[in-house]
């Protein structure tokens, strides 16, 4: 008996051990690496049959709306709106107000972003003509929101342009490319390096060529807080609110002039047809990088301020209530 | 009964010694493998192990140490025990890397010639050495999450190459009809334990006067740099090379026996010998008036003796990145 029952524990011990795995070789390191990638910002979407695809007239159906932060950036201040067909829809409580929300995005300690529902209740209105048994209708929910896109990346800056050093380089100026985004619907997806002599000649200044495009299917709008906001209400918006970017680029830790206008601290991409070419240079009030020094890798941070809206839409039948 | 124990035991022993014995081989072919001077390395340098690490984690606050360790080994043969060692005009530096960042410092160490001895029969392996760039990784001026730099480590060095080859000295070239103990014509050379190699002497005779081609080759992986411009290979001399500091070897001493020959054509100044992709020659002569008296052909060493400096790079990528703490 005594001889069985050690076997029996031999025997576990031997599948507890064998169980065991180091971790260590196969774990992902903790960076926030991956945090940064992707062309989503904020994903929002109707829930299930709220609202639901048939509802009667003169009556109150919910709508809930499922939020979800998919990009790398937190949202503080971002609006919610509902629209309707007013004749047919409109909401159960008097507010019209935009539902305010804020949401937090992709980090190292939450990688796939916060997640939020928010729900309205809205009424239908006896409107439907006596000659129609249904009415067709769509409702639409507008988010308006702040967003940030952050690129780091390393650069090669090598002030040998001439090529006249004959020395082995750590690195060479090379274009770079991002196919994949960095977790924002507005995106760097190219790099241009270049590197001008100064006037002097004794020094270089590198310039960067940034190519941004808005790749997801909403709208750029200024990162102006009330602005954002109006956007998902009925105040009036200009022409050129759209497509304005604020950006920020910083070469190790030298800011760099990306500035098209005469503003001091930041500068604005206008976006035309989705896309912009900007440059930002070494600035002339630095001192530029000796020509005689070795080519060295650089980190390069580049910001994009932004607001973002878009809009997403359901079909739904309001049906009249038959009386026999 | 314990005699015949004792006589067996003995006997036992007395085979073992024989077996013993004759296992032993003297290793003198190994040793004469050792001592005559071969190879294409001169002074190489490797990272060593972790040093620097492939990966840095660097958190919001505090400043990573960072250590950078060049393992220098001299696996050539110059310099020797009697020569002058010229080893501590060579320097080592560090670049690649944002100054900003990883702050060195000091990114440039002068070579410690004692520790740097060439191969020889005493030190079959080369002297060893090691230098060390130490610093720190600043992470309030880091402001990406990772910073992928290239760290490269750059080696520049004085070195000598030397060769005696032995060569025919035939006084009657063109007699065909005397029995000589040497013919004059060409020789091939493998390597003579440093990156510039003579590979080939070429002999050819005229009734007043023998001339040697020798071609020279550089069979190492890095820059050959002309000696005097040694200097500014460090980054912090504010200096940047020329073309013309390339591919330039000093010829020091070309003799036939006791005899010295009479070398040419220079590139620039006197002794300067230009390498055109690595390869170059020069002709000397032996003038008649040194060999006229001798009667028949005879073998003498030709000694060679080129000095240049030389430049090697190695490069290691890192990775930087920081982690993000939870507040």
């Amino acid at each position: 008996m005594k001889q069985k029952n050690m076997a029996i524990f031999a025997l576990i011990l031997i599948l507890a051990i064998s169980g065991c795995k180091g971790s260590g070789s196969t774990g992902k390191p903790i960076t926030n690496e991956d945090v940064y990638k992707g062309f989503d910002g904020l994903n929002i979407g109707f829930t299930k049959n709220a609202p639901p695809d048939k509802v009667f007239e003169e009556s109150i159906f919910p709508i809930a709306i499922n939020l979800k932060n998919k990009g790398a950036s937190d949202i503080k201040d971002g609006f919610l709106s509902l629209g309707f067909e007013e004749e047919f829809i409109n909401f159960n409580e008097k507010s019209s107000e935009p539902i305010r929300f804020e949401i937090k995005g992709k980090s190292t300690f939450n990688p796939n972003g916060d997640e939020d529902f928010t729900t309205a209740n809205a009424k239908t209105a006896k409107r439907i003509g006596s000659q129609s048994e249904t009415h067709p209708s769509t409702i639409f929910a507008t988010a308006c929101y702040p967003y940030k896109t952050i690129l780091g990346t390393s650069v090669c800056v090598d002030p040998d342009i001439f090529g006249t050093q004959l020395r082995k380089k750590s690195c060479q100026s090379k274009d770079l490319d991002f196919a994949n985004g960095q977790g924002g619907p507005v995106a760097i997806i190219k790099i241009e390096t270049r590197t001008f002599p100064d006037q002097d000649n004794e020094r270089v200044r590198p310039h960067f060529i940034l190519y941004i495009e808005n790749k997801g299917s909403g709208q750029v709008i200024i990162p102006d807080g009330n602005k954002i906001r109006s956007a998902c209400t009925k105040e009036k918006l200009d022409f050129t609110d759209f497509n304005r970017i604020k950006i920020k680029a910083t070469l190790s830790n030298q800011e760099l002039e990306c500035r098209l206008k005469d503003e001091k601290t930041s500068t604005e991409v206008r976006l035309r047809d989705k896309k912009d070419v900007v440059r930002c240079t070494y600035p002339e009030s630095a001192e530029g990088i000796r020509r005689n020094t070795d080519a060295f890798t650089a980190p390069l941070r580049i910001e994009m301020d932004y607001g973002y809206t878009f809009t997403i839409s359901k079909d739904i039948i309001i049906e009249k209530i038959l009386k026999y | 009964m314990v005699k015949k124990v004792q006589i067996r035991t003995g006997f036992i022993f007395i085979i073992f010694l024989i077996v013993f014995v004759s296992g032993c081989q003297t290793n003198t072919n190994k040793a004469a493998i050792k001592d005559t001077p071969k190879g294409t390395d001169g002074i190489t340098i490797n990272f060593l192990a972790n040093n620097p690490q492939d990966r840095y984690i660097i958190s919001d606050v505090n400043e990573e140490p960072i250590s950078i360790i060049l393992e220098l080994r001299n696996k050539g043969t110059y310099p020797q025990g009697n020569e002058i060692n010229e080893i501590s005009r060579g320097q080592a530096y560090i670049s690649g890397f944002d100054a900003n960042i990883m702050r060195i410092s000091n990114p440039v160490e002068r070579l410690k010639a004692q520790f740097l001895e060439g191969r020889s029969p005493i030190n079959p392996e080369g002297g060893f050495d090691t230098l060390e760039f130490r610093g720190s990784i600043s992470s309030s001026d880091l402001f990406v999450d990772k910073y992928e730099p290239t760290i490269l480590a750059t080696l520049c060095y004085p070195y000598i190459t030397k060769a005696g080859p032995s060569v025919c000295i035939d006084p009657f070239p063109f007699d065909e009809k005397q029995k000589k103990v040497c013919k004059i014509g060409s020789q091939t050379l493998s390597s003579q334990g440093a990156p510039i190699a003579i590979t080939k002497i070429d002999q050819e005779a005229s009734s007043n006067k023998i001339q040697f081609k020798i071609s020279l080759k550089n069979l190492g992986k890095g820059d050959i740099i002309k000696l005097i411009s040694l200097d500014k290979c460090s980054p912090v001399a504010g200096q940047n090379f020329d073309r013309n500091d390339f591919d330039r070897i000093e010829l020091v001493r070309a003799e036939a026996g006791s005899s010295a020959l009479n070398c040419g054509p220079f590139a620039e100044g006197t002794g300067i010998i230009r390498l055109n992709n690595g390869e170059g020659f020069i002709i000397c002569s032996l003038d008649r008036e040194n060999y006229q008296d001798i009667k028949s052909a005879y073998t003498t060493p030709i000694n060679l003796e080129f000095r240049y400096g030389y430049r090697t790079t190695i490069s290691k990528p890192i990775t930087i990145s920081k982690i993000s703490t939870i507040r």
